[in-house]
Parts: C-alpha cells; sequence; structure tokens
C-alpha cells in the first residue's frame, strides 16, 4: 500500500449521536462514515454542535491520530478548495491526485449488493 | 462425510445468575448430557468469548471438563467474538462429520452481569478496528452508524425497529428460559432512553448470564445438521461493501443452503442474531428469509411472530431470551432443536426445517445452521 493525500472534503455516508461514549470521549459524541475522493472512507468524530445529515458535504480536519468532520461552509469550503488545489499542484509537497475529479462517491455504499457468491470451493460436499 | 446429528440439547435459564461461568456451563452440559441418555463423550467443544475480560478466568475449557467429572475427555474453546457458540458447533459438526470423534458435547457460555456497563461495553468493543475504536467508536455506535444508513435506504422507521423489540418479548413471555417473560408496548421501547441515534435501549440486546449445550453424534437421532458455514468480512466499517447489508450473513447462507440443499423458501422457522433490532431486520432479508426492502412489512403483517408464515426468534431471541455472549450461538440451535423435535411448548410451531444465524463481531465472523427433522 502506498500513502497518498487527498482533499480534505467528502459527504456523510451515515452518522449517529453516541450518548454514553467510552472514557476519555465527551459525551454526547457525534460519529459519521465519510466518503473521501477516489473511494477513501473515514470514521471521525464529528464537530461537537454540529447537525450532521446523510449527503451532507463535510471537511475533515485532522489533529495529530484524531480527524474531526464539519459542515461544509462557505468559507469551510473555499479553505479546502485551496488545499485541494495545493495537493493537486503538488505546491503542498505531496503526492498530486491523479484524477481530475474528486467528488467523493459512496460507492454503492447504501445499496444492497443482492447477489450471492455463485461458487464456492470451500463449500464442502455431501 | 458422515451426517451429524444432534442428540441432545440443554440451556439455564437467562439472566442474573450469582453463580461462576464454570458453573453455568456445566449445568447445561450436564443437561445436554442427561438429554442425550449419555455419561461422557469423545471430546468437549466451549464456546466463550472472553471469559478472561470477564470473569478473570482462562483455560475455561479443561476447566469445565474436570467439572463435568471428564477430565480425562479432550477439551478446547473456540471463539468468533459473538458468534463463539456457534463457531464451536461448527468445530464440532467438523470433528464428527470427519470420523474423528464419535460424539462432541458442544458448550455456550458467558458470564457478565456482575460487570458495569461501560466495561462491558469496552470488552465488547475489543472486537472492532484499533482505528475506528480510537476515534471513539463502540458497538452501539457503529450498529447505529449501519442502522440510520439502513433506515433511510428502505424507509424504515424507529416504529418498525420498535416492533420487532415487541414482537421477541411477546415471544419471550412464553419462554421459560428466556431472561425477560413480560411483553412490552411500542410506547416503552420508543420512548427508552437513547443509547447511540437512533437506537434506544430497547433495540439493544441485553447483558446476560447463561449457558447452551448440544451433543453432536454421528448416532441416528431425531433431528440432523445438514448446513453449517461461516461468512466473513473486514473488520473496519470503513472497508465494507454495503452499509445496510451484511456480507458474512449473505456468504453464510449461501454455503449453507448449497450444502444442505435447500434454498431459503424452506425454512420454517429460525433463529436471528438481533443483537440490536435493526439486525434483526437486515438479517432476514439478507438469509433472503423475506425479500430485499421487504422485512418490515412482513413483520408488520405478523409474518414474522409465532403463528405466522415464518416465526423469527421463536425463543424471544436475544433481546428477550437474553445474550450471554458465548452461549448464545448455541441456544440459537438448542430452540430449533427444541422446535424440530415438538419440545417447545407455548412456543411450538409446525416446521420440519429450521435455521440458526449468529454475528461475531460487527459481522466479521457470521455462521448460518441449517438443521432437518429425521
Amino acid at each position: 500500500m502506498e500513502p497518498c493525500r487527498l482533499p480534505p472534503w467528502g459527504r456523510l455516508l451515515s452518522y449517529t449521536i453516541l450518548q454514553a461514549p467510552a472514557p476519555g470521549f465527551p459525551a454526547p459524541l457525534i460519529l459519521g462514515l465519510v466518503a473521501l475522493p477516489e473511494g477513501a472512507r473515514l470514521l471521525c468524530r464529528g464537530e461537537p454542535g454540529c447537525r450532521p445529515r446523510i449527503h451532507q458535504r463535510v471537511c475533515v480536519v485532522q489533529e495529530e491520530d484524531a480527524y474531526t468532520f464539519t459542515s461544509m461552509s462557505l468559507g469551510a469550503y473555499l479553505g479546502a478548495v485551496w488545499r485541494a488545489w495545493r495537493v493537486k499542484t503538488g505546491a503542498a509537497g505531496g503526492r498530486p491526485s491523479p484524477t481530475a475529479d474528486v467528488r467523493p462517491e459512496d460507492g454503492g455504499l447504501l445499496e444492497r449488493n443482492h447477489s450471492l457468491p455463485t461458487e464456492s470451493t470451500s463449500c464442502p460436499k455431501r | 462425510m458422515d451426517e451429524v446429528q444432534v442428540a441432545g440439547v440443554g440451556i439455564t435459564p437467562f439472566g442474573k445468575h450469582p453463580g461462576s461461568l464454570r458453573d453455568l456451563m456445566m449445568t447445561a452440559g450436564a443437561a445436554a448430557l442427561k438429554d442425550a441418555g449419555r455419561d461422557t463423550v469423545d471430546a468437549i467443544y466451549v464456546g466463550t468469548m472472553n471469559p478472561e475480560a470477564f470473569v478473570g478466568e482462562g483455560n475455561v475449557a479443561s476447566g469445565v471438563a474436570d467439572g463435568l467429572g471428564l477430565a480425562a475427555v479432550p477439551a478446547l474453546r473456540v471463539e468468533t467474538a459473538s458468534s463463539a457458540g456457534a463457531a464451536a458447533v461448527f468445530a464440532g459438526y467438523t470433528a464428527v462429520a470427519s470420523g474423528y470423534f464419535q460424539s462432541v458435547l458442544v458448550i455456550g457460555g458467558e458470564k457478565m452481569s456482575h460487570v458495569p456497563s461501560p466495561q462491558v461495553t469496552g470488552i465488547l468493543g475489543r472486537v472492532l478496528d484499533p482505528c475506528e475504536r480510537a476515534q471513539g467508536a463502540t458497538m452501539p455506535a457503529l450498529a447505529a452508524i449501519v442502522t440510520r444508513a439502513f433506515m433511510q435506504a428502505f424507509s424504515v422507521t424507529r416504529r418498525d425497529l420498535a416492533r420487532v423489540a415487541v414482537k421477541n418479548h411477546y415471544h419471550g413471555s412464553l419462554n421459560p428460559d428466556a431472561q425477560f417473560q413480560r411483553p412490552i408496548t411500542l410506547e416503552e421501547v420508543m420512548h427508552s432512553r437513547v443509547i447511540a441515534d437512533p437506537l434506544r435501549l430497547f433495540d439493544c440486546a441485553p447483558i446476560s448470564d447463561g449457558a447452551a449445550a448440544v451433543v453432536l453424534t454421528a448416532d441416528p437421532a431425531s433431528v440432523r445438521i445438514t448446513g453449517i458455514a461461516q461468512g466473513t468480512d473486514h473488520v473496519a466499517l470503513r472497508d465494507r461493501d454495503s452499509l445496510v447489508s451484511f456480507r458474512a450473513t449473505r456468504e453464510a447462507a449461501a454455503r449453507a443452503f448449497r450444502m444442505a440443499n435447500r434454498t431459503p423458501s424452506d425454512v420454517q422457522v429460525a433463529e436471528v442474531h438481533d443483537a440490536f433490532t435493526s439486525f434483526e431486520l437486515i438479517s432476514v432479508e439478507d438469509l433472503g428469509l423475506f425479500p430485499p426492502g421487504r422485512s418490515c412489512r412482513a413483520l408488520r403483517s405478523g409474518a414474522m411472530t409465532l403463528g405466522g408464515r415464518l416465526p423469527i426468534n421463536p425463543s424471544g431471541g436475544l433481546k428477550a431470551r437474553g445474550h450471554p455472549i458465548g452461549a448464545t450461538g448455541v441456544a440459537q440451535i438448542v430452540e430449533i432443536v427444541r422446535q424440530l423435535r415438538g419440545q417447545a411448548g407455548d412456543r411450538q410451531m409446525e416446521a420440519a426445517v429450521g435455521l440458526a444465524h449468529s454475528i461475531g463481531g460487527l459481522a466479521t465472523g457470521n455462521w448460518v445452521t441449517i438443521l432437518e427433522r429425521n
């Protein structure tokens, strides 16, 4: 696997508001699964007080090992576009994103694949 | 392969017990041996999720065998998180089917009611992806994220989820071994306190003590296992192909049905892993028991209730019968065997083919077992 840089915006696939989080986490704790560009996904905390919605456009901020998503305000969007441009042109020092379109997709996560496996060599014969 | 028969079953009442994990497992094991008309077996397989963390004990297989007076009998422990009991049944099945052993006693159990709830949640959280745990994920939190996606995708309401709990408590009221034997109302479920939105307290299985056991043999009996298989998936939620369906269930079901030469429409009664109310709805669709997106309608029509077309969780399920984690996978099979034998008391349905479905972790190691009356 090769590490890469991604623009810090995405779409909220789903979320919860946890009333009794683990020790060390504030209550209530917002947690969400964010679809980032290029098919990446990340489980992040939500900024306290944000009002999450499925399909909402969000920005993700990283502080050490903690990732937090916030709803995309105009200022946050412009900042994210600026940072993404820097990533794409290599100005930020990272590997440029290979795709021009960094629109995140949910990759079918909100669908059920109804097909069952057709053949399995590990199925025991009777 | 030899056919594997279920010669005996045993179960303790589920709930809060003062006794030890070993006591519970010995009680269930002794009852299963007695039901099978045996003093001993060729091996003892034990399924329990985390006795080290819950009760500070290890080497549980040896301890239980010794306690049963069977210290000379081969014994080992099997674990796949919350489906440990079903995994132990699978391990016993393969031993008998291969002819390595003629008879195996499988016991599933857990003792956890003495541990404070936040600590229980922490122990259960150890089955999750460490990176997601580091962001604050707990099992209820990730189950809630799945639940919200499922509700959005298929227009499932909180009322639909609550109906699952109401149905299972009604079934539990007919089960003398169930932890909760009181019917509940939709309002009670919907107004119970929020755990992880949209899941409320009554959407979640309780913390329980208990044990269940089966004796598997190559000798003829009244019920046989015709299909048994595991399905698996990535651990982290971010790596899943779907947020509204469990690949592990679909794969286990496909393999088990192919092995049994059966289809979902042959199943007449089923025990399904309702650790959360939404998981019962997701799972009956993943198993192919009800069409995709149609489980809520089936539930509303009474099809999944005792007396309906395909009763789901006649025992009361994890929600009302209780969920001592390692016991559950075996307890589901005990209920199906009793249904097929005509020993289910007030819960008795007419069924010749039954299915048990167990979820391990956040659906990373699931099991489907198909049983048939001989």
